[in-house]
């Protein structure tokens, strides 16, 4: 069976679920300073990365490199509420994309199982 | 097979191989992280040679137009030479030619130099003070298709030490090193229909002006607006010749902005807000990075795209 990644279109619907996932997340108070700065780009090819990675297409990311990648941010004070936040934004964008329910809840249940390498547990 | 040129050692590259991944396996000094396109530690220039599309898929195009690509994406498909994308180190003597005092605070500094410096209006330079070999770096208001000049704005600061020689102790005919060009924050000729956002702070207005001449100097039809933010008028230094611009061409739209002293740069953001929605604009962004960061959120959520939206900052 294909993967959701390819069932949603591949990168091309990555570029536009990771621009509206980015708004999104800059426009919510609670989690934006996790996701400002400067170099954007840079923050949007990441985010790419990881969307790519929960919806199962083609990627390097490990469980390593998330706790590496998210661990000056544990520091800031990311917790739990945090990660639930992104979870339910991520839904939130895909339900506009139009991607159907049990493809949504398929992804949301891989963005689960980085939970403990995001909060460096 | 293709070969890859790097740091004058030649390396042939077998199928199957991305150009990092032959550079590695030769031991080539080149750091790189993720080797998938995302973390952009590997990105070199090319310098001869057509980079493979994958390289430069995700990058902005004026990193493409500099020949930025990332060698971790892709196979070559002919020889390739390829460059560091760290500033040349060809230092470039100037002669300071002229300097005029363009409001209380903010100087204007021509440069000329001898051999030819090429360049794009709102690129930076790294200027380097020859007795200590102190640097700092200034972005562009001139164009190299005008005159052999380069124009930098200079705000003098209390303890600044470097704006403070700039502005008022290098002599005429003073001798100033430069490194550069670089920087990723300037016009290109490839739409010149869509509207244009010029939002500054401070002497980001520098950059600003040089792209702003260049858009029209190009011919771009579309809007253009330029809006420019300080603490107090004397920061907005432009406002006659900005004024008269506006008033010469009918698609640019001058707005000053006063934002008083406090840091949340609030009045900038309702110039911005007043805007509407930006969706289709393209935006260059410049000034102290606090500033910039507020109008890259700001500009992104009200609708332009990411990829539209180029920005330099500077320390303030």
């Amino acid at each position: 069976m294909s993967s959701v990644y390819e069932q949603i279109g591949g990168e091309a619907a990555m570029d536009a679920a990771v621009e509206l996932f980015y708004r999104k997340v800059l426009a919510d108070d609670h989690i934006s300073r996790f996701f400002e700065g400067v170099d954007m780009e840079r923050q949007a090819a990441k985010q790419k990365a990881f969307l790519t990675m929960v919806m199962g297409g083609p990627n390097n990311y490990t469980g390593l490199d998330m706790r590496e990648g998210h661990k000056h941010l544990v520091a800031q004070g990311l917790d739990d509420s945090h990660f639930d936040r992104v979870v339910e934004l991520l839904g939130a964008t895909l339900t506009e994309l139009g991607v159907p329910g049990n493809l949504i809840q398929q992804i949301a249940d891989t963005a689960e199982t980085t939970r403990a390498d995001v909060l460096n547990r | 097979m293709p070969q890859i040129i790097f740091e004058g050692r030649h390396y042939d590259s077998h199928p199957g191989e991305t150009v990092l991944e032959t550079l590695l396996k030769h031991g080539a000094l080149l750091p790189s992280k993720c080797k998938t396109g995302t973390c952009r530690t590997c990105m070199v220039r090319v310098v001869s040679g057509t980079p493979p599309a994958e390289g430069q898929k995700n990058l902005k195009d004026t990193l493409v137009a500099m020949g930025f690509f990332l060698p971790c994406c892709g196979e070559p498909g002919e020889d390739l030479e390829i460059a560091h994308v760290d500033v040349s180190d060809h230092e470039v003597m100037l002669t300071l030619a002229e300097r005029v005092e363009l409001s209380d605070g903010v100087v204007r500094l021509r440069l000329h130099s001898d051999e030819p410096f090429r360049y794009r209006p709102g690129q930076y330079v790294n200027l380097v003070r020859p007795r200590d070999e102190a640097v700092r770096s200034y972005c562009l208001a001139s164009a190299p298709e005008d005159d052999h000049f380069l124009e930098v704005h200079v705000q003098r600061r209390d303890g600044g030490d470097m704006s403070r020689w700039l502005c008022d102790e290098l002599p005429g005919g003073g001798e100033v090193g430069a490194y550069g060009p670089a920087g990723d924050c300037f016009f290109l000729p490839n739409n010149l229909d869509r509207p244009i956002l010029l939002a500054a702070a401070d002497t980001g207005m520098a950059p600003a002006w040089g792209i702003l001449g260049d858009a029209l100097r190009h011919g771009h039809r579309g809007p253009i607006t330029v809006v420019h933010g300080s603490a107090d008028a004397h920061g907005l230094y432009l406002d006659a010749a900005l004024k008269e611009l506006a008033a010469k061409h009918e698609q640019v739209t001058y707005v000053p902005v006063v934002m008083g002293a406090g840091e949340d740069h609030a009045a900038l953001g309702a110039a911005i807000d007043a805007l509407g929605d930006l969706k289709g604009w393209r935006g260059y962004l410049c000034g102290p990075p606090g500033v910039v960061k507020l109008l890259r959120k700001k500009v992104f959520l009200n609708g332009a795209a990411s990829a539209d939206l180029y920005a330099v900052a500077f320390g303030d």
